[in-house]
């Protein structure tokens, strides 16, 4: 890929930026939602590891359909943990019909989810988690589908590497102005008017 | 969408442990390549207004995209121009034989693209740039490409906003480092000055100030100087 710097640019587009603090959870919803439109589907589903290395879901779309308690356990246990596993897509054509994970299957009965395609996020060359694309009808996920969902997934990781560094859990931010109160008690008043 | 906070908050500070995160400059490769990806285009690229409010290429993802953005760039008019002033998507079969832009055909000559189908990004409520979907076969653009690619373009404001707050965060930490590093030095140079001419912190800040003025010098920068032993603070009268 190819590009020129630019540093010049982002110093512009901060003003474009609104003054207060962003909240990563409407943005992160909004990409996730958004995928139903680009995608063709009727849902979708994000799911990452904890520290503890638990697949925990982080959210859906209504239209995948109020299936948050229901699925977490399904989709951990079924395609999600397999696309995990085998670091690929899982698709799963029509979930009545599978009988690759009862258990899955069971989660979802009675929800209109008939066909899951699952596929890894990656972030560094690991697998943090996966995204789920919910269809309410049965369908056979094609090869250029899953090129498509890869691609999104794509860019929820990015997403949510950006994110870390806007919103880490400590910041470096805290612990400098910690340190800087405490050196504004132990200064002499007005330490460096030079500087203005 | 329902978001888990505890769940989000949980996957984050495992994310944390494992990537760096990402620059303005790398995420916005990062889109382009989920871009292509996702339409199953030829290439991608990204257009920015500069602070002149020119258009400018920022990312590609190949040469050919490259190609087309600098192209666009140089005679200021195609389907990225248009896309952003207009605020609208626009796009053409054959960008190299669009009557629309007669100056930026001669500018493709060889080069591997035709169709191309171009959407404003928005930040804050604006268009700031534009992006550029390209196929090297001519090609007819209908509605539910341009409907899928106008809803993937809302989300690029997403990851460009948060990518903006992550580099706004990071200028603020560097600016308060820098103030603690400085600070460092001046209180051991205002301590050096009081032990050595027995005055209180106040005299010494206004001998190391004083000095600094009239040497033309940052207060740090010979606050530095004195306590390396390179340069000597008088009393003063």
């Amino acid at each position: 890929m190819s590009r020129d710097p630019v540093p010049a640019l982002a110093a512009h587009l901060h003003r474009r930026l609104p003054q207060t603090e962003d909240d990563l959870g409407p943005r992160l919803s909004h990409v996730v939602r958004t995928s139903a439109a680009v995608l063709g589907v009727d849902g979708a589903a994000l799911m990452m590891f904890d520290r503890a290395g638990a697949l925990r879901l982080v959210g859906s779309s209504d239209a995948a359909l109020g299936m948050e308690g229901r699925t977490e356990s399904g989709l951990a246990d079924g395609p999600g943990a397999d696309a995990v596993r085998t670091a690929g897509a899982i698709g799963v054509d029509d979930v009545g019909r599978s009988q690759r994970w009862p258990g899955f299957a069971a989660s979802l009965a009675g929800l209109p989810v008939r066909a899951v395609l699952s596929v890894p996020l990656w972030v560094s060359d690991e697998v943090v988690g996966t995204f789920h694309l919910v269809r309410s009808v049965p369908h056979v996920w094609t090869a250029a589908e899953i090129g498509s969902a890869d691609g999104y997934a794509a860019l929820v990781a990015a997403m949510l590497q950006v994110a870390v560094r806007a919103q880490p859990d400590e910041t470096a931010l805290d612990r400098l102005s910690t340190l800087l109160l405490g050196a504004d008690e132990a200064a002499p008043a007005d330490p460096a008017p030079e500087e203005r | 969408m329902h978001v888990e906070p505890g769940a989000l908050a949980g996957a984050m500070a495992r994310l944390a442990e494992l990537a760096p995160g990402g620059t303005v400059e790398q995420s916005l490769r990062q889109v382009a390549d989920a871009a292509v990806a996702v339409f199953r285009v030829t290439g991608c690229g990204l257009m920015i207004l500069d602070d002149a409010q020119v258009l400018r290429y920022v990312v590609s993802t190949d040469e050919a995209g490259r190609i087309l953005e600098t192209a666009q760039e140089r005679v200021g008019e195609g389907p990225c121009v248009d896309a952003l002033v207009l605020d609208i998507e626009v796009l053409t079969g054959d960008v190299a034989h669009d009557e629309r832009w007669p100056r930026l055909g001669p500018e493709l000559e060889g080069a591997p693209v035709r169709g191309v189908l171009g959407v404003p990004v928005h930040l804050g409520g604006g268009a700031v740039g534009s992006l550029n979907l390209y196929t090297a076969d001519s090609y007819d653009w209908d509605d539910s490409d341009i409907a899928a690619v106008r809803a993937f373009n809302t989300t690029i404001e997403d990851v460009l906003a948060m990518a903006l707050m992550a580099q706004r965060r990071d200028e603020t930490v560097a600016q308060l480092q820098a103030a603690l590093d400085h600070r460092v030095a001046i209180e051991r140079a205002v301590g050096l000055l009081m032990g050595r001419f027995d005055v209180g912190p106040v005299e010494a800040f206004r001998m190391l100030r004083g000095e600094a003025r009239s040497r033309r010098r940052k207060v740090h920068d010979l606050a530095e100087g004195l306590l390396a032993g390179e340069v000597e603070v008088p009393r003063s009268p």
